[in-house]
């Protein structure tokens, strides 16, 4: 199984010990129990680990203190990080694809220098906050505003669900600049750090799943934002949210592979090692069919993930650039995005059920990897805008295009 | 090396493979077709010992004699953060010849030296490698030390601890020497790493047919299984059991039996 043949022989190096690293440095060390208490304490000490490996630059030139081991790269990355714990993988994915990647993309030559370099090397931490309380899925509604004051804009409002917000160094935050104009081109992306005055963290959220990952509230009360830290043109925020959000659907999607992919390692072992009268579950065929199946969407999401991170590449190469982009690239790129997204998380979905039916009472058990497993996946069909946001795009795209040849 | 100059290390390391082996029925050799060709894990913990030098400023360089796929070893072996890398390609006609193999990385040394410590493994892919550096330390004519875990530069020499049976030792060695690498904790190549050993360190690639082996230099002997006789049980009759016995001289020709 696997898009093994496709890799290169660096590619190939990457996957095997990332995998390696994470199930002997990194899995060890993972909190038992992540549902006593708040659940909110991210492991910054297992951050450090991965940050000294690398793999919060992996996308990012080497000449930017990245990795450059580019889109595939970051996915490899994220599937052996998904297949140890979800809330690690949400910490890398809203750091890299999300945090981080805007700067690379949209910034200036001094902007990449100062922010993108220590993000990329691991010595600082990004986080990208959109989502305020009457803008989630209707993003367009953000209500943060950014008020022009000699050189700077001055932020006031709130963001809520910003995954790394509470020990991010390095935010890029959405506001409004001009209302009169609405998205195309009254929105603003702005670069916040973290100590900036008027700029507190608000509520840590305590969550059903990927407890270990802080997902907090941010509060800006006047919060002044100097000139140098616009990201890209006044008023084309959006367009910068909407570019890095397809990135981060495919990371997102690599992550729940690689959850996957552990859940039917597990569910295979259990099979086979479960005597029920007198025989391994795996001699069941009702048990045989639901591995059967938990395979067969695995073997398809690898293609189709891999295919979307392969696809972004040279779409990001020419944002980096500076070149234009080809619309029909654009347009691509988010289809199979929104279509990865939604087929990997309802996967992860389908492969969590399965897993519990087929680990019995022990499924259910609280502590247990299995229904950590179950609620880590819950959040997949809703963060990095929901499955019914990404199935309205792919819509949207067909009755403008047609169906596709 | 002398006072300002940087010491160097060579790192000869092994291949395996990655996958799972099987054993082919229709010839009984192992079927390794299509099966990747990585770094030996004892080749990992020897370049961990060898990092240990890099540390106090020594350029490594790994050397491997190809089996195949050599190149993959050695980048990965460069991912590790080895300095640079040479690949003995043409070597297939004694690669699994310890003595060849051994005087060829004894002609590596000589032809890139001068090194001041030869750290390799003491295992290799399917048995073991210590015969093949006591080899190299036998051409040329180095101290050999088996089984450490710990190396740092000392004067003109090496202090080492390494852990025997009766007890942790913590020795010196002069250099050049030989080192054997033993129990060392599993080592990872960083992002970086892997990026830069395939994009930017370079590989050295040299042909075996430049270095004084040619071929193999012990004679292969298969090893037969010792043969069973056919030990059978034979049901007989009285009568039969006292005629046998009688030809045989066990009893007497007219004595009862």
């Amino acid at each position: 199984m696997g898009f093994e043949s496709e890799f290169t022989p660096a590619q190939r190096l990457l996957k095997r010990s990332s995998r390696a690293f994470l199930r002997d440095e990194i899995e060890p060390l993972l909190p038992e129990d992540d549902w006593s208490g708040h659940g909110g304490d991210s492991p910054l000490h297992l951050l450090r680990k991965m940050q000294d490996q690398g793999y919060f630059g992996m996308p990012i030139p080497r000449e930017l203190d990245g990795a450059g081991m580019g889109e595939v790269g970051y996915c490899l990355v994220n599937e052996a990080v998904g297949g140890v714990d979800a809330s690690l993988g949400t910490i890398l994915g809203a750091h890299t694809g999300i945090g981080m990647m805007p700067i690379y993309l949209f910034g200036n030559e001094e902007q990449r220098d100062r922010f993108v370099r220590p993000l990329a090397s691991g010595k600082k931490i990004a986080a990208f906050a959109l989502t305020e309380p009457s803008a989630g899925s209707d993003a367009a509604s953000i209500r943060t505003g950014a008020v022009r004051d000699g050189s700077d804009h001055v932020l006031t409002g709130t963001k809520i669900w910003c995954s790394n917000g509470n020990f991010a160094d390095t935010l890029v935050v959405f506001a409004v600049t001009d209302e009169t104009l609405g998205t195309h081109g009254g929105v603003t992306a702005f670069i916040v750090e973290k100590g900036m005055d008027g700029f507190e963290v608000g509520t840590i959220e305590d969550k059903l799943g990927i407890r270990q990952s802080n997902t907090a509230e941010l509060v800006f009360d006047g919060c002044r934002v100097p000139r140098e830290n616009i990201l890209g043109n006044v008023g084309e925020g959006f367009i910068v949210a909407l570019t890095v959000l397809d990135g981060g659907r495919v990371g997102l999607a690599s992550a729940t592979l690689g959850a996957t992919k552990r859940l039917l390692e597990d569910c295979l072992q259990r099979a086979k090692s479960r005597e029920r009268y007198g025989a391994p579950l795996s001699q069941n065929q009702s048990i045989q069919w639901r591995l059967a199946d938990m395979a067969a969407d695995i073997h398809m999401a690898e293609y189709a993930v891999y295919h979307a991170a392969a696809l972004i590449q040279p779409y990001y190469d020419r944002i980096a650039a500076g070149e234009p982009v080809p619309r029909n690239l654009r347009e691509k790129v988010s289809r199979a995005a929104a279509s990865i997204k939604i087929f990997s998380s309802e996967m992860a979905g389908r492969a969590g059920e399965e897993a519990i039916r087929i680990f019995g009472g022990d499924g259910i058990r609280f502590r247990h990897r299995i229904d950590r497993a179950f609620r880590d996946q819950i959040i997949t069909e809703i963060y990095e805008g929901t499955n019914e946001i990404q199935r309205m795009i792919i819509a949207r795209e067909l009755i403008q295009m047609g169906a596709p040849e | 090396m002398t006072a300002g100059e940087r010491l160097r290390v060579l790192v000869p390391v092994t291949g395996a493979f990655h996958g799972r082996l099987r054993v082919s029925r229709a010839t009984g050799n192992l079927d390794t077709e299509g099966l990747e060709r990585i770094l030996s894990d004892p080749s990992v913990r020897a370049i961990g010992l060898a990092k240990q030098l890099q540390a106090h400023g020594a350029d490594l360089v790994a050397v491997h004699v190809d089996k195949g796929a050599g190149q993959e070893v050695l980048r990965e072996a460069l991912a590790h953060g080895l300095d640079q890398g040479i690949l003995v390609e043409g070597a297939a006609r004694y690669e699994s010849d310890a003595s060849a193999r051994a005087a060829t990385i004894a002609d590596v040394y000589g032809q890139h030296g001068p090194f001041d410590a030869v750290i390799g493994p003491a295992r290799s892919e399917f048995a073991g490698f210590s015969g093949t550096l006591a080899g190299v330390a036998g051409r040329l004519e180095l101290p050999c030390v088996v089984g450490v875990s710990r190396i740092a530069p000392d004067g003109q020499g090496f202090r080492i601890g390494y852990q025997s049976i009766f007890g942790e030792y913590d020795l010196r060695i002069p250099r050049p020497c030989v080192v054997l690498a033993g129990d060392l904790p599993p080592a990872y190549p960083t992002a970086w790493g892997i990026h830069d050993a395939y994009e930017g360190r370079g590989l050295l690639r040299v042909q075996a047919d430049q270095y004084t082996v040619q071929r193999a230099l012990t004679r292969r002997q298969r090893i037969e299984p010792a043969r069973e006789e056919a030990h059978s049980v034979e049901e007989v009759d009285g009568g039969t059991l006292v005629r046998r016995l009688r030809s045989r001289a066990l009893i007497p020709e007219g004595g009862a039996p």
